[in-house]
């Protein structure tokens, strides 16, 4: 649905950052871009990894976080990375785009965005947005997670397709622990009747993964239905230590 | 926020975004569902208000709702894939309890801390954890009070024909993004204070008599009777409120926590009768600077309170109301003071007496009896329809505004010279000393563009302005203005290497040392302070002089060359000093800024104000 819709906005928006161009997002002080170096290496630690399995911040010598090496991490993903700490600012700015109706600022992050996805992740035939249960998403009017993939997508050139559904109105997964998490989500997502899988790699697109269960339960879906390769790409996670 | 539609047996509508709450209080009904935005469902079902005193038959209005509500999302590109179906109020199943609602307790809390206020949707989880409910319950306790008109829903931001328009500060400033019903818009204009979009609202909650006991009748439903509690409150409301007031005399001023002057007597007198003899609704203060036009209030402040009024003490920036505050509380101390400002944590409670930044007044809907408006003139004011629009929405319809400034702008000036606003002069400082006028000394300084520090040590006027700095600095603190932050910069390093052995320093509003700068140089630290207009206001140092270089740019108009020329001679100690301009030529806005000051002189002088 946001996917026509984009060029126009883009032009609005471009009115609208004129005026606050030159201030950093995070921290409002004066940068000539829309994140300044300060923040940027304190909120997106480019030089530190992520975990492939879960897609948590960790330290540079280590290949996996401590949680997935011993195998309690989430199960079948191919890749999983995240732009930013979710933190501070970062955090502050992820929720002033979910909660508090302001979605076009990830347009000034564009760049930004489809540089860390197109380093992180191999190159996909679709992009793919876990969905919002209908309820939520009537209350809200929009779904983040399809904001920022039909952006990947229109940046990138690489087809939106929105082919899961949210069955279950389930608690947010914020409110829980690992384990309840997990039970949480079982079979709260499934594939749109009559959508069509030929992909063989996609991106699969979130704004915050904290333990990956979500992004795990959704390429679950679409493994079962022939996709290979299943990449997540969010905005914010964890960090470890 | 979703809200349903609801048709009631004789026809009428409305709308709800809690269908179990008016299941109390109204009779049998029935609801559309999905709900949708309330600005949505406005829009769409305009035509029908229209036609709705034709007495249609049930099922053809029904079908006609659902008919325009589809025209309006097809035409708003929304891609809502729901059917719409009305359903019988009668079904309705809640199973949660609703027994908050007749909390007596719950709801004198809610209305002592709501009074006045407008709470915008993304708010309603702030106050629903402050009143230890859950955010379902709190939202049925709001549209209780809609029910009972004592509240309005609001939607924030409503779409007109040529764009958008947000309903809590009248900005046309959105950012438009797509959403499930289709383009969706948030406000720009006043964002600072929390977000609001066209799917949200705001609740409008009307001004009660403050703390007062109520009656509440929700104990059982046939018990309910909105319309008498109603009159209650009306009459409770005459108790509280007594006449305001009218003799202008001050009796004893040592009340104060400062004495007051003569002129100061005459501008407070003045004040108190041009609204007791009902002389108007505005009135500006036009202050020398430095002459503390913010005292002369205190006793017209003093008799609102005491007819139980609600008072509102407004100013532009941050610093002034955080310094406001504290005076406020020395010579209030009988009532409870509120202080509302980005900087200050969120305040609950309900008082007589609020001081608050201009931003924060667009959480009042016809709050104030009395607003005093202090520095007007000052960014972020300045200018602003925002802010000004906030400003006349949290003044009660028949409300007294005082306009207070040492430099009004156009707009004022305009309404007094027209008579809509009355005009109050006080034109003497506190030690009785004339202000001084500022001189215009005819330098040409190198041209500003891309200037560096090393051109101006080389330039052949720099002697000529090293005497006259070096002249003023030994007379006391000398505050070298300059119009830009990067002409600052340069010349921090140009006074710096003229003036080796003396403290030299300087800053601008983005500078991350800019508080501790600026407090050493008010507490006397360095000799020469180079500033952009960050202190061009509300700095009072012994001794001070200025220099305004580039006098001639166009940042500097009439209001901030008197402003700076005001820091000058503040203080009984030193009533004296130089305000310098330094120009290639005097501007009007040079000659005007002069006129201001040496009228208030001779204003001062005919008042008799004056002991020099
Ligand atoms: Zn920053
Ligand atoms: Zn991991
Ligand atoms: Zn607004």
């Amino acid at each position: 649905m946001f996917d026509n819709l984009l060029p126009r906005l883009k032009q609005v928006t471009a009115q609208i950052w004129y005026k606050d161009e030159e201030c950093c997002l995070l921290c409002g002080q004066k940068s000539g871009k829309a994140i300044c170096r300060v923040c940027k290496e304190k909120y997106f630690l480019p030089e530190l990894r992520r975990c492939p399995t879960c897609g948590k911040i960790i330290g540079k010598s280590k290949t996996h976080c401590q949680d997935c090496l011993s195998g309690k991490g989430p199960q079948g993903l191919q890749g999983v990375t995240a732009l930013g700490h979710y933190e501070g600012a970062w955090k502050e700015f992820i929720h002033r785009i979910k909660f508090k109706g302001q979605p076009y600022l990830l347009l000034a992050l564009a760049a930004e965005l489809t540089a860390w996805a197109v380093k992180s992740l191999p190159p996909p035939d679709a992009v793919i947005p876990v969905p919002m249960h209908p309820n939520r998403l009537a209350q809200r009017g929009f779904n983040q997670a399809e904001v920022l993939a039909s952006l990947l997508s229109r940046y990138l050139g690489i087809p939106y397709c929105n082919v899961l559904d949210r069955v279950v109105d389930t608690v947010p997964q914020s409110t829980l622990g690992r384990q309840a998490r997990l039970e949480n989500l079982q079979g709260a997502f499934s594939l749109q009747p009559g959508a069509k899988v030929t992909w063989q790699t996609v991106w699969l697109v979130d704004d915050v993964t904290t333990t990956g269960a979500t992004l795990a339960e959704c390429a679950a879906i679409l493994h079962r239905n022939g996709v290979e390769k299943v990449y997540g790409f969010c905005l914010g996670a964890g960090k470890e230590g | 926020m979703l809200y349903y539609v609801l048709l009631k047996a004789q026809g009428e509508i409305s709308f709800s975004p809690a269908p179990e709450v008016d299941k109390l209080w109204l009779g049998s009904f029935k609801y559309l569902r999905p709900g949708l935005p309330l600005e949505a469902l406005k829009r769409y079902l305009q035509p029908l208000s229209l036609s709705s005193c034709l007495s249609e038959k049930e099922n053809d209005k029904e079908r006609k709702i659902i008919r325009l509500i589809q025209r309006g999302l097809d035409k708003d590109g929304s891609v809502l894939k729901e059917d719409f179906e009305w359903h019988a109020g009668k079904q309705f199943i809640w199973t949660e309890g609703l027994k908050h609602l007749g909390s007596e307790e719950l709801l004198q809390e809610f209305s002592r801390m709501a009074d006045g206020r407008q709470i915008a949707e993304g708010e309603f989880i702030f106050w629903s954890q402050k009143l230890k409910l859950k955010e379902s319950e709190f939202l049925q306790l709001l549209h209780q009070e809609v029910i009972r008109k004592r509240g309005e829903w609001i939607e924030a931001v409503v779409r007109e024909k040529n764009g958008w328009r947000c309903r809590r500060c009248g900005s046309s400033q959105v950012a438009e993004w797509p959403s499930l019903y289709g383009t969706a818009a948030t406000c720009q204009g006043c964002k600072s204070i929390g977000s609001l979009t066209s799917l949200q609202v705001l609740f409008r909650f009307y001004t009660s008599p403050a703390s007062s006991p109520r009656k509440v009748y929700l104990s059982g439903r046939s018990e309910l009777k909105p319309q008498a509690e109603l009159k209650v409150q009306a009459e409770l409301k005459k108790e509280k409120e007594s006449k305001i007031q009218e003799s202008s005399d001050l009796g004893e001023t040592s009340q104060w926590s400062v004495d007051f002057t003569p002129a100061q007597k005459e501008a407070a007198k003045e004040l108190i009768s041009f609204f007791t003899t009902g002389s108007g609704k505005e009135v500006l203060v036009w202050a020398a600077c430095g002459a503390g036009k913010t005292e002369i209030c205190f006793p017209l402040l003093q008799r609102y309170l005491e007819a139980g009024r609600n008072v509102l003490f407004a100013a532009p920036r941050q610093d002034v109301v955080h310094d406001l505050h504290p005076r406020l509380q020395k010579n209030f101390p009988a009532y409870r003071l509120r202080l509302l400002s980005g900087a200050a944590p969120p305040n609950w409670e309900n008082s007589q007496l609020t001081v608050a930044t201009t931003h924060q007044v667009l959480r009042f809907w016809q709050a104030f009896d009395l607003i005093i408006f202090d520095e007007m003139d000052a960014y972020p004011y300045r200018g602003n329809q925002v802010l000004a629009y906030g400003l006349e929405k949290a003044l009660k319809k028949d409300g007294d505004l005082v306009y207070l400034t040492a430099t009004p702008g156009e707009e004022i000036l305009a309404k007094v010279s027209s008579g809509q606003a009355g005009l109050i002069r006080l034109p003497a400082r506190h030690h009785g000393n004339p202000l001084p006028v500022p001189e215009v000394i005819k330098i040409r300084l190198p041209a500003w563009d891309n200037l560096k520090a090393s051109q101006i040590l080389k330039d052949k006027y720099l002697p000529a302005l090293k005497d006259l700095a070096g002249e003023l600095a030994d007379k006391g603190p000398l505050l070298v203005f300059l119009p830009t932050v990067s002409l600052v910069k340069e010349w921090i390093k140009v006074f710096q290497a003229v003036f080796a052995d003396w403290p030299v320093t300087g800053s601008w509003s983005f500078d991350p040392e800019r508080r501790k700068k600026v407090s050493d140089f008010l507490t006397g630290q360095s000799r020469i302070f180079v500033s952009t207009s960050i202190l061009e206001r509300g700095i009072t140092v012994n001794g001070l002089q200025v220099l305004v270089l580039y006098a001639q740019h166009e940042l500097y108009d009439v209001r901030s060359l008197v402003q700076m020329a005001g820091r000058v001679g503040r203080t009984a100690e030193n009533p004296g000093g130089r305000a310098v301009f330094v120009a290639p030529q005097e501007t009007k806005a040079m000659a005007t800024a002069r006129d201001w000051i040496v009228e208030q002189n001779t204003l001062a002088r005919k008042g008799g104000f004056l002991c020099v």
